[in-house]
């Protein structure tokens, strides 16, 4: 007589079936976030990861930091230097930003605000086989929604596109599924800024009676969705053309190195 | 004591994943150390039942860390299905079967557009690249998912 057998393959295929069915239906539904239970888990998993960055990363500081701080000194000398001379230009800045709204008034120009920017510190990253990301130390407590434009000072880094309590995840710009429209600030030639997946840029949609040519910088344009205008994206490496196509094909470099990204900060 | 062993593996791979081999991309591509894993304990644990709570356990972890949906439980559910049902019939050695299946698993996932790639040879380089992590990390999953 057959018995009840408790753990039969044929019983495992069933549940891993209807696992496989479930994973499938979550992922192309509006419950991803499994009624709040991803994000409760990401919250939980966060400060192991955190704990590990910050092993990972004072481990790998020891052998230089006894030199790096006689170097630290010499270099906050002269970034007090630096500091006292940049005050002097940011006064003249200022001027010149109220010159300017009151130019743009009278233009009749709408405003531009400036940006209000949050520091946050990346605590881990994924890249290919998975998507470009990047994870940091800031969530929803500290303000941050989904997507904020994420910057450092060399330009445009990614968007925010989850967020949870104590971190959120950024995709960068270096990703496939990521587009920013762009412009060539010397000649305004327009085009769609998407990652090539291997840490450059490709701009799309530049058309053939746009003036483009390499070492050109890109910049935001005023038409994205995320980011603000004017926020360096790349310089421009490469320009070609096929035949019977309608569009450059540009190929750009991004002035922000995704590698090394320790610190970033997100525009409120 | 093996469960919460394998579950805390699974916790340093995301961190190793995150922290470590990002920055040790080529061409832009880092290895799946969750494919290699899910690979050598789909081999080693001889209950498919427990292979299949570990692989998509593998896979959520990974979708947790990554964008979007469910993708990673998906490809680590079937590949920890396919895996188990290999070493059921493999007599061999079970390191090579494991090679042999990173290197099958990684080219089939890179053909259905799992992986993110730059180009169109980038498979050999994922390919490649998922291959060396099986010497590295075979002994240590061994010594961790190994039920003696």
């Amino acid at each position: 007589m057959i018995r009840y057998q408790p753990f039969s393959r044929k019983r495992s295929y069933k549940s891993a079936l209807i696992l496989l069915l479930l994973a499938i239906f979550l992922s192309f539904s509006a419950f991803q976030d499994l009624f709040g239970v991803r994000s409760l888990l990401f919250s939980v998993i966060y400060p192991f990861e955190w704990g590990l960055a910050a092993i990972w990363k004072s481990t790998l500081s020891i052998p230089g930091s006894l030199s790096r701080i006689r170097n630290l000194m010499k270099e906050n000398e002269e970034l007090r230097e630096k500091l006292k001379i940049t005050a002097v230009n940011h006064l003249r800045l200022e001027e010149l930003q109220k010159e300017n709204e009151r130019l743009r008034q009278i233009l009749g120009f709408k405003s531009r605000s400036y940006l209000k920017l949050l520091p946050a510190e990346v605590i881990a990253r994924e890249s290919p086989p998975g998507f470009h990301l990047l994870i940091i130390d800031k969530g929803e407590r500290a303000g941050v929604k989904k997507d904020q434009p994420v910057l450092v000072e060399e330009g445009l880094v990614g968007k925010v596109i989850e967020v949870f309590p104590f971190s959120a995840k950024v995709l960068l710009l270096v990703d496939a599924s990521l587009a920013v429209a762009a412009v060539d600030q010397r000649t305004r030639a327009f085009g769609v800024a998407v990652g090539d997946n291997s840490f450059g840029l490709d701009l799309k949609y530049v058309p053939l009676t746009a003036e483009i040519q390499e070492g050109d910088r890109i910049v935001t344009s005023s038409l994205s969705y995320f980011a603000p205008p004017g926020i360096p994206v790349g310089t421009v490496t490469k320009v070609s053309k096929r035949q019977n196509e309608m569009f450059y094909q540009v190929k750009v470099k991004p002035l922000v190195d995704f590698n090394r990204l320790e610190e970033v900060f997100i525009a409120l | 004591m093996r469960y919460l062993k394998i579950l805390i593996s699974f916790f340093v791979l995301l961190f190793l994943q995150g922290e470590i081999f990002s920055h040790l991309t080529y061409l832009g591509v880092a290895p799946d150390l969750f494919l290699v894993s899910v690979i050598v304990l789909a081999l080693l644990e001889k209950d498919l039942k427990q292979t299949i709570f570990y692989s998509a356990f593998a896979g959520f972890m990974q979708d947790l860390a990554s964008a979007g949906g469910y993708l990673n439980v998906i490809s680590k559910l079937v590949v920890g299905v396919l895996a188990s049902e290999a070493g059921e019939r493999y007599l061999g050695d079970e390191y090579s079967l494991a090679a042999g299946l990173v290197a099958v698993f990684t080219f089939f996932l890179c053909l259905l557009g799992f992986y993110k790639l730059a180009f169109g040879y980038g498979w050999i380089v994922v390919v490649i690249y998922n291959l060396l992590m099986v010497p590295i990390f075979w002994p240590i999953f061994k010594k961790i998912y190994g039920k003696d």
